[in-house]
């Protein structure tokens, strides 16, 4: 039995296909049609899944939308109504985007799919995350927490999940919400709305948490975590251009960072402003987690939602919330929602008995064999070197690294969600003083404060980190935790090690990623720390590299040193451009009102 | 619990029920509105009249009441006095002294249906007088007592009863041919009427009187469009006549050579009405004068074929002698002195002038002039007023004409023109300005042109069949947009119907004009013409 999952006409398009409650494929358009952020119709993702399985769109039982459309444009057009006219700019703009698209999703839907209008379903948005989350997670009976911007209505769930069945039991709802105000700040902060939540919570750390009580002047927070939002601070209820009122820039002392500094400056100010925000929402996350499970009694927890991408808040909420366990799946935002979707489908709508065994990886996009490899060299003329044995390619790949190189890894099927977990990366040696400058700066070109994050292999990893029993913790397979680095390895980790002496690690299993495991394991023996620095494998504005031809010609664009493609190894030498492109990101910026509509 | 998080229980998918029941009540206003905005496109306007049924005439001309009738052909208000009559708001009962009046009696001709006042022959001749000068002769009124429907035994009655209140000096009675049929008539489209029996005597109302048209029906295309269906079923077949292969209203056979038997004693009370006129101006000592309006087909040349072809009759089945000159020659058997217009009127058409207009059945402003001449040029004459009439007056009513009211359609749209080019500019910055101005008017023109297109095509067509032309051409304009959205209109009402379950009455009608829109724009994309412009503006 097949459903098809689909995100889009947000950020991060994406389609999902599991056969028998099972992930089959999942992927973001933006892999193949190489716009970041694509929001279009995810059709060339859709075309993948279904290669992948070695199916057509007739062998689909169930088509399943991540959201509900009607309720969403409900709630949209409700907000207008109660801030007219100030809303009138947000409104036009909006219905500009609905009337020529989103409200026709049914009906492209089966156009494009050819499918009948019955086999379409439409889910709830914060359903199709706490089903991404526990439909994929290892237990039965979960307590699950959904925390994002907004869906329709809502912007934070409290359910549980039991069998096949999951209940949302609580909900909270728009213009109140954890993931806009982290937004709100976002954008204070003088980072890009959807794009800079991640810098923030880079920044924070900087940082010391001074301003909490000024936030507090702005919302009140519940025991339970809930949250009430003083609208007069925010405008992005009604104003197309602006996300933060006036009133929101006094009570905090000063006007928005330009965003023009982005990775220029570190203000204090600033930095203060950031690690005062990230403490706020990990005390709320921290408040509603421990509310499940006063309220719910379950030792395990399932968290999904864009926020979820904050991984020190997940960390926070790991040690200090009474859960024994957490699962966080590994693309939480709504690009995840198609997974969600699907699973919501398969088990909800078509009644299906939750048995498939847990998402223990994240490698369900495309792959490209040696032939296709080969073919691709050679047409191009790329002078390579093929190591056919897979222990003499690791150990060869494991020196280079340890010869100061960075290099590209391409092997294997690439990763669902936003990080790179060693089937497209940039890898590099973490113990070199100058590694974290010479990447950002010859490679990544990004924001000089921002932290590069470490692959370990699982069972050495508490060797270097504070972490207990890392193979339960699956959301350390997804790079969705910190964790502190032992004080006595920092000598060998510094490119890794944040500021505050965390780090955002992926722990590497063998049976799920072999290659990169094995890699790993040599550079250990190597070095003495199994340990490699870890980046997504694009330049900045790119997404993340799909094909070869897409790999080749970003190492040829960067600084890297080597470039793996499975077994091929190409040097720096042999580097030509392919393909003068030239990546920018989708927009220029948004505002949280844009994220909303 | 403070804070927002609210149990999902209590979270209401539907609203509550007086939402639903206030979101039906909007969606049926909408409907309605919807409807009415098609028909009046359509052409079909509420019912005007100032009527209201009268138990002495069957119908009167409400006090005071105004009414604006608009036509592709005339657009006319015509205001009614604090005396019941289309005339001056000063105008007093009792006359003036040195004043001589005329009073007019007729039906819509004569309330001036179709023309404004200063187009209308009533008040033109006295515009004649006036501009004939001379102190001396005293001031001379002429007096509108018009009433829409009426015949001549309403007209006489009236008369009577009101108009000898007015002391005129002259009374005119304007007759049409349609009067014959109605003078013998009791009842008109199911309102019961006076009439005069063959040896003059009154023949009271018989029946109940209708109640006034409702203000549903008087001021909405809709309910002007169930009154009139209502009346059609009840008494159609009283209106129409359609025997041996003719199609006609039935007081059009008065004008076939063979009528149906009943006309005899429709032309028997039609003469019983004018000895009865004559006899009570006599007793009043008020001067008669008798003015029969000929029909459009005894004026211009063609028209009678027209008329024929319409109503399936050959040119023999109609009587040589029209029903105004038999008309004319029974006022002069009873020693009514009588004005016969034709030979004017015929004379203006010949020379190539419009005198009537091209739907409607009445006389447009030239050929009101021409009435106006002939009935001035009578009444100066000695037997009169004997005011003898001068050229000031003929150009008086020449002069009376309104100045051509400047069309206003090229100014909208030119203003259309700037509006859609600038936002057309600014949205396609790239774009020279001058291609993008040129873009949006040739956008413009060609909507335009398609516009005018149809309208032509369908004034050609007549009234009859131009007005089933326009709602066919509308109606097929909605059933191919329906069929352009098939996919989406599942979508639409399913959007719609979330909205009224969940109480969101207030939003009806925003979710219209969006889904409108919305419809609009989905069925724009599929035109390569319109799409980039649509979008663009959009």
């Amino acid at each position: 039995m097949y459903v098809l999952g689909l995100s889009f006409y947000y950020h991060d398009s994406s389609a999902a296909l599991i056969q028998d409650g099972k992930v089959v494929a999942a992927a973001e358009e933006e892999r193949f049609s190489r716009i970041k952020h694509d929001s279009g119709f995810p059709g060339l993702a859709i075309d993948f899944c279904l290669k992948r399985a070695g199916i057509t769109l007739q062998d689909v039982d169930l088509v399943v939308f991540y959201e509900k459309p009607i309720v969403k444009l409900e709630r949209i057009l409700t907000t207008a109504f109660a801030t007219f006219p100030k809303s009138w700019a947000v409104f036009r703009e909006s219905m500009h985007t609905w009337l020529t698209k989103k409200l026709w999703i049914k009906d492209l839907l089966k156009k494009r799919l050819g499918v009948k209008a019955g086999k379409i379903v439409f889910a709830d948005h914060h359903m199709s995350h706490a089903a991404s989350s526990y439909y994929t997670s290892p237990y039965d009976h979960a307590a699950i927490l959904t925390v994002d911007g907004a869906g329709e209505w809502t912007t934070a769930t409290l359910g549980v999940g039991k069998g096949n069945r999951i209940k949302i039991v609580k909900e909270m709802r728009f213009p109140h919400s954890i993931g806009l105000l982290y937004s709100a700040f976002t954008a204070y902060c003088g980072f890009e709305v959807n794009e800079g939540e991640y810098k923030l919570m880079g920044m924070a750390p900087f940082g010391e948490p001074k301003y909490v009580d000024r936030i507090m002047k702005m919302i009140k927070v519940g025991e339970d975590g809930s949250l009430w939002h003083d609208m007069s601070h925010f405008s992005y209820h009604w104003s197309p251009t602006t996300t933060l009122s006036e009133k929101f820039h006094q009570v905090m002392g000063r006007p928005p960072r330009d965003r023009k500094h982005e990775d220029k400056s570190l203000d204090p100010f600033y930095c203060d402003v950031a690690a005062s925000i990230q403490k706020v929402t990990e005390e709320i996350l921290l408040k509603m987690a421990t509310y499940l499970h006063r309220e719910t009694g379950l030792k395990k927890l399932c968290i999904a939602g864009g926020v979820g991408l904050n991984c020190v808040a997940n960390h926070i909420v790991l040690r200090g919330a009474p859960f024994d366990e957490i699962y966080l799946h590994p693309a939480c935002g709504d690009d995840g929602g198609a997974v969600g979707a699907a699973m919501w489908g398969y088990h909800e709508v078509l009644g299906q008995e939750k048995k498939a065994p847990a998402l223990d990886h994240a490698y369900l996009g495309s792959e490209y064999g040696h032939a296709e490899i080969e073919t691709f060299l050679k047409q191009n003329d790329i002078k390579y070197e093929l190591i056919e044995d897979d222990d003499k390619f690791y150990t060869r790949a494991a020196e280079e690294l340890q010869a100061g190189k960075v290099g590209g890894w391409f092997r294997g099927r690439f990763e669902w969600g936003p990080r790179a977990l060693g089937a497209r990366s940039i890898i590099a040696d973490p113990g070199r003083k100058d590694m974290k400058e010479n990447v950002n700066a010859k490679i990544k070109f990004r924001e000089a404060f921002r932290p590069f994050a470490p692959s370990v292999i699982h069972d050495k990893a508490a060797e270097f980190f504070d972490i207990e029993d890392p193979a339960k913790h699956y959301p350390y397979r997804f790079m969705l935790y910190v964790a502190p680095v032992h004080e006595h390895k920092k000598q060998y980790l510094d490119s890794i090690t944040h500021v505050d002496g965390t780090a955002r690690l992926q722990t590497v299993y063998e049976e799920t990623n072999p290659g990169y495991y094995q890699m790993i394991k040599r550079f250990g023996e190597g070095s003495g720390y199994p340990v490699v620095l870890n980046t997504s494998f694009n330049l900045k504005g790119e997404p993340i590299v799909e094909d070869p031809s897409h790999a080749f010609n970003t190492f040829s664009l960067s600084g890297m040193d080597v470039l793996f493609l499975q077994n091929f190894i190409v040097q720096k030498e042999a580097k030509k451009i392919l393909k003068r492109t030239k990546f920018a990101l989708r927009h220029d910026g948004d505002t949280v009102t844009e994220m909303l509509s | 619990m403070s804070g927002a998080i609210r149990n999902r229980g209590r979270l209401a998918e539907r609203g509550g029920a007086l939402g639903v029941l206030l979101g039906w009540v909007m969606t049926l206003g909408l409907l309605g509105l919807a409807l009415e905005g098609i028909f009046r496109l359509a052409g079909l306007k509420p019912v005007v009249t100032i009527n209201a049924p009268d138990p002495d005439f069957g119908w009167s001309k409400r006090k005071g009441e105004s009414t604006r009738k608009s036509t592709s052909e005339f657009d006319v208000t015509f205001a009614i006095n604090a005396l019941g009559l289309r005339d001056d708001a000063d105008l007093t009962r009792g006359k003036p002294a040195g004043t001589r009046r005329v009073l007019v009696l007729g039906d819509s001709f004569v309330l001036g249906y179709t023309v404004d006042r200063h187009d209308h022959f009533v008040d033109l001749v006295e515009t004649a007088f006036a501009a004939d000068g001379g102190p001396e002769r005293g001031a001379i009124e002429v007096l509108n007592g018009g009433t829409e429907g009426w015949s001549t035994d309403q007209e006489l009655l009236w008369l009577r009863k009101e108009g000898f209140s007015f002391a005129p000096d002259v009374v005119v009675a304007c007759f049409f041919q349609n009067d014959v049929w109605w003078n013998g008539q009791a009842s008109y489209a199911g309102t019961p009427k006076p009439r005069l029996q063959p040896d003059g005597t009154v023949e009271p109302i018989v029946g109940a009187m209708p109640p006034p048209r409702s203000w549903f029906a008087t001021r909405s295309a809709i309910g002007g469009l169930l009154d009139n269906l209502s009346i059609g079923m009840k008494h159609g077949a009283a209106m129409a006549h359609r025997e041996g292969g003719l199609t006609m209203e039935k007081d059009q056979v008065v004008a076939l050579k063979n009528p149906p038997t009943a006309v005899a004693d429709c032309w028997a009370r039609t003469e019983a009405c004018l000895k009865e006129l004559k006899k009570s101006c006599d007793e009043k000592g008020t001067k008669l004068l008798f003015l029969a309006i000929p029909t459009r087909e005894e004026v211009e040349p063609g028209a009678r074929d027209a008329w024929c072809k319409a109503v399936g009759a050959t040119q023999e089945m109609v009587d040589p002698v029209s029903p105004a000159q038999k008309a004319l020659a029974l006022a002069t058997k009873h020693g009514i002195a009588t004005v016969d217009p034709q030979p004017a009127l015929a004379e203006a058409a010949k020379a190539g002038a419009k005198v009537y207009f091209e739907k409607d059945w009445h006389v447009n402003p030239e050929g009101s002039r021409v009435l106006a001449k002939e009935l001035h040029r009578a009444l100066a004459g000695d037997a009169f007023l004997a005011t003898g009439a001068s050229a000031k007056g003929d150009a008086a009513i020449d002069a009376s004409a309104a100045p051509a009211k400047s069309a206003r359609w090229p100014w909208v749209l030119l203003l259309v023109w700037i509006v859609l080019g600038s936002l057309y500019a600014r949205t396609n910055r790239d774009e020279p300005l001058v291609a993008a101005f040129l873009q949006v008017g040739t956008m413009v023109a060609a909507a335009t042109g398609i516009v005018l297109g149809f309208t032509a095509l369908i004034g050609a067509l007549g009234p009859t069949v131009g007005r089933w032309a326009g709602i066919g051409l509308i109606g097929g304009f909605v059933l191919w947009l329906l069929v352009k959205m098939a996919n989406k209109l599942s979508i639409i009402r399913e959007v719609y119907f979330a909205f009224l379950r969940r109480g969101h009455w207030y939003m009806i009608p925003l979710l219209v004009a969006m889904l409108s829109i919305g419809g609009l724009l989905v069925v724009a994309s599929s035109s390569p013409f319109i799409a980039p412009f649509i979008y663009t503006l959009f």
